[in-house]
């Protein structure tokens, strides 16, 4: 671990990570994985359910800790400073949970804001700014149990966007959207990535996804990193790779 | 969807100060608490029914005591409020913590919480502050009644300062308590029975209906060593009999000096063992 620790660049931007190990309980999760994420770019995970994806988002994310290997953020170790890595980074998780309930849109957000640091004027702005990013401006004043499940897949997109983050991480972040809001959020990640120079980690089963927004395609097999495609193919040709490589 | 990405000024964000971590917790539990009105209003009014009973209680047994000793000094009424108070507020600290970080598992927010940038400890503490301030108030209006009804205090200056001196570091104290119920909830999902086993062993040795004196040998030495009871003890002779126990009051600090590290770093023990496992998300 220590010599893969020195091979990262310690003034790497984006996502640098380095032969990323983890194990549960037998199970090799994750095994050697080696990652690079430039600003500015986009790299899309694919792979079969269980083939490591979410694991690795939830390492770099700092909430699960990897058995060897070096992760860094904006050149922060997150494994020695998970803290400082965290203020770089907007999670998304591709589960509709993880609000609470009796809260509007709005106060979710203002609250979450909070923790990022923003002061309450500043938190409301960040709030409505996010919401209105991701369309939900209208329904900002209704309580998140009463949000249909593509909503909430929006308001999670929302609400890792108030930190102003330089890296995002996107497991699976249109699985509940109907094709119009799924493009729309492509539209939105696309921008911030052009404008803002955003690394975007985007963990996918949708062919499609990945070719509109990818400049890297990574494709996992069962923890090992089994094929790396250019951005640009048509999802048809992902396709061939993908099952190809996955079955 | 309007993609206004230029709305977002990085600027605004600073690094999450303490206070306003808490007060963004305070904020959250109060809006969540108040959408439930009734039962809002009904749990501030639950300590005026035990202050009503130990009313009542007290008239029955309190002619028959032994007011010199024990505690007692103020009769029985005053000595099971206070008794009753510190329970009840180390009965939230003690379930606070856990039953926050249990209802954040369950609600899928816990692991979302804990990639934000502040420290896990912090945002643990933050999910409780909201209960405890309320318990805070319940309690301050249950004795304001029990004042109403009859309770006098028998206090000066210094036996004032030195009772507000006890309640504050028994709220360190029982946080760091609450804060190692909480990493047992990390790491093993439920904690109720523990929390609840406390409250009741409490009850039971901790002089809250009853001096320890009355208790057998092996009871009362384990009475004797709970910071609980010191606590109680310090409340009770500054606020009902004017005597400064300052050291009592030391051996009350020394304590929370040496659990509140230790349950912070239990905390972070049981979050990193989550973090290895891969459970932080899972309830």
């Amino acid at each position: 671990m220590e010599a893969a620790k020195t091979r990262v660049r310690s003034d790497a931007c984006g996502i640098a990570i380095l032969g990323v190990t983890k194990r549960f309980g037998p199970s090799l999760a994750l095994d050697s994985v080696d990652l690079e994420v430039a600003p500015g770019h986009v790299t899309a995970l694919l792979g079969r359910n269980g083939a490591g994806k979410s694991t690795l988002i939830r390492i770099i994310a700092t909430s699960v800790l990897p058995d060897g290997g070096a992760v860094r953020v904006n050149g922060v170790d997150a494994v020695a400073d998970p803290k400082a890595a965290r203020s770089h980074i907007g999670l998304v998780l591709g589960e509709e949970r993880s609000y609470f309930w009796r809260l509007s849109g709005q106060q979710n957000l203002e609250f979450f804001a909070a923790l990022h640091g923003l002061r309450r004027p500043a938190a409301r702005r960040a709030a409505e700014a996010a919401l209105g990013a991701v369309g939900l401006a209208e329904v900002a004043k209704r309580r998140a149990d009463r949000y249909s499940t593509g909503m909430r897949s929006r308001l999670g997109i929302a609400r890792a966007l108030l930190g102003s983050p330089s890296v995002l991480l996107l497991d699976e972040p249109t699985r509940s959207l109907d094709p119009a809001a799924a493009s729309e959020v492509r539209t939105l990640v696309r921008d911030l990535v052009e404008r803002r120079g955003v690394s975007v980690l985007l963990a996918t089963h949708d062919l499609h996804e990945a070719a509109a927004l990818a400049n890297e395609v990574v494709v996992l097999l069962q923890g090992r990193v089994v094929a790396r495609r250019p951005g640009g193919e048509s999802a048809a040709e992902l396709e061939k790779t993908v099952v190809g490589m996955t079955g | 969807m309007s993609a206004t990405v230029d709305a977002f000024n990085s600027r605004d964000v600073a690094r999450p100060h303490l206070l306003a971590v808490l007060a963004a917790f305070v904020r959250r539990d109060w809006t969540i608490a108040w959408s439930y009105r009734l039962p809002f209003v009904l749990g501030l009014g639950q300590g005026f029914a035990t202050v009503g009973f130990l009313y009542f209680l007290s008239r029955l047994v309190g002619a028959h005591i032994d007011t010199s000793s024990g505690g007692l000094h103020g009769g029985y009424f005053a000595f099971s409020v206070l008794g009753t108070a510190l329970l009840a507020f180390f009965s939230v600290t003690l379930t606070a913590f856990a039953q926050r970080l249990r209802s954040d598992q369950t609600a899928g927010t816990l692991e979302v919480l804990f990639t934000m940038p502040p420290r896990p400890t912090l945002s643990v503490l933050g999910s409780a502050s909201y209960q405890l301030l309320y318990a805070t108030i319940g309690n301050l209006l249950s004795i304001l009644m029990a004042v109403a009804v009859g309770m006098r205090f028998s206090t000066t200056v210094d036996g004032g300062f030195l009772a507000g001196c006890a309640v504050l570091v028994s709220f360190a104290l029982f946080c760091a308590v609450g804060i190692a119920f909480a990493a047992f909830v990390v790491v093993f999902k439920r904690g109720e029975t523990l929390t609840a086993i406390g409250t009741s062993a409490l009850m039971l040795v901790g002089g809250v209906y009853y001096p320890i004196s009355l208790m057998p040998g092996p009871l009362r030495i384990l009475a004797e060593v709970l910071p609980f009871t010191w606590a109680l003890e310090i409340l009770r002779s500054s606020l009902l009999s004017s005597s400064l126990l300052w050291a009592r009051f030391g051996e009350l600090c020394a304590a929370t000096a040496v659990l509140v590290p230790f349950s912070l770093w239990l905390f972070t023990v049981a979050l990193d063992r989550a973090r290895r496992m891969g459970t932080l998300g899972q309830y």
